[in-house]
């Protein structure tokens, strides 16, 4: 596992290994609506000219740079989850913290994930980190996660 | 035990835990005097200059309440068709209980009732009142039980009651708590 943090790489330039082209630089992510995975990587353009290119398609999210195969790999926004992680309605960093009890437990700060597998490790918030196993949902509104005390009633 | 007045859950988010959007934000509480049981919630839209929400949600339907929101398992909850009880389509049948004089059973003026204080977690329901003295002077809290009488006047309430009166909020949590274990157990 090789972990890195959602604001170490911003910026960081995606090129297609095909043509040795820039196509774009890491701008955000779109997560599934659990908040564990990395669906796609948000690399430039706005609204509906957004271009992404999917987790899945990736040769290696690399130290100094995202590879993909080729520049037909990207792809534009085309559903509703897609276009709000875009406009920035629907990102971890920044988002209001909340437990599953109703209490408000801070804010995100950074996020570290697992550059091999696209998978969410930890969320690092102003309060402290909170391991994904705890993450239940991220929506516009906050990140869901579990009571961080376990022994309140 | 956390404990909450009622009044302060007004206007706080609705947030479903299945995608962390808020659905809804409560409107007013609905509470039923006669039972003492908090019924549910209505609804407005979440925004400026929102409007009232048709759909309501029912106490049993809620996962927890906190101090900053009221979560749900998910928007499902409070759809349109769920099955409300029947006092949270029907307003005007709970006895309102604010503004009620409190007797202890043995002739004693507690007070007048100020507020309905709830449990807050994963188990949302009426546990007390606030009272304020007859002189207007301090504030306590007395814990609900099966056997308060309400009038719509005057609340009488057992004397066993009245040694868990509390003056402030976070030592009544535990005073409910010790309450329920001791009284309520011994009545069964």
């Amino acid at each position: 596992m090789s972990i890195d943090t959602f604001k170490q790489v911003d910026r960081r330039p995606v090129i297609a290994s095909d043509s040795a082209e820039s196509i774009g630089t890491v701008m955000g992510f779109v997560l599934d609506a659990a908040g564990r995975q990395i669906e796609s990587i948000y690399i430039g353009g706005r609204g509906k000219h957004a271009h992404l290119v999917d987790w899945a398609t990736l040769t290696s999210f690399g130290a100094d740079a995202v590879m993909v195969p080729s520049e037909g790999d990207r792809t534009t926004v085309d559903d509703d989850h897609q276009k709000a992680a875009v406009q920035g309605n629907v990102a971890m960093v920044g988002s209001r913290v909340l437990t599953i009890e109703g209490l408000d437990v801070g804010v995100v700060d950074d996020v570290d994930f697992d550059t091999e597998t696209g998978v969410i490790v930890r969320v690092v918030t102003d309060h402290g980190p909170i391991e994904a196993s705890r993450v239940r949902s991220l929506g516009s509104y906050a990140l869901v996660v579990d009571a961080i005390d376990a022994s309140t009633p | 035990m956390n404990l909450m007045r009622a009044s302060e859950v007004m206007g706080l988010p609705v947030v479903s835990i299945a995608s962390g959007e808020d659905v809804a934000e409560v409107r007013d509480v609905v509470y039923d005097g006669e039972a003492h049981r908090l019924v549910g919630f209505t609804l407005n839209k979440r925004g400026f200059f929102a409007g009232r929400l048709k759909a309501v949600l029912a106490a049993g339907s809620v996962a927890a309440i906190g101090p900053d929101a009221v979560m749900i398992e998910s928007e499902s909850e409070i759809d349109e068709n769920s099955t409300a009880p029947e006092p949270l389509k029907d307003l005007g049948e709970a006895r309102p209980v604010l503004g009620n004089r409190v007797l202890s059973a043995d002739g004693t003026d507690l007070g007048e009732v100020v507020a309905v204080i709830l449990s807050t977690g994963d188990r949302a329901e009426a546990v007390g009142y606030e009272l304020k003295s007859p002189s207007h002077t301090d504030t306590s809290f007395v814990p609900i039980s099966a056997q308060m009488a309400l009038s719509g006047e005057n609340l009488v309430v057992p004397v066993e009651a009245t040694q868990f009166i509390r003056g402030d909020l976070a030592g009544f949590g535990a005073a409910v708590a010790s309450y329920r274990s001791d009284v309520l157990e011994q009545q069964r």
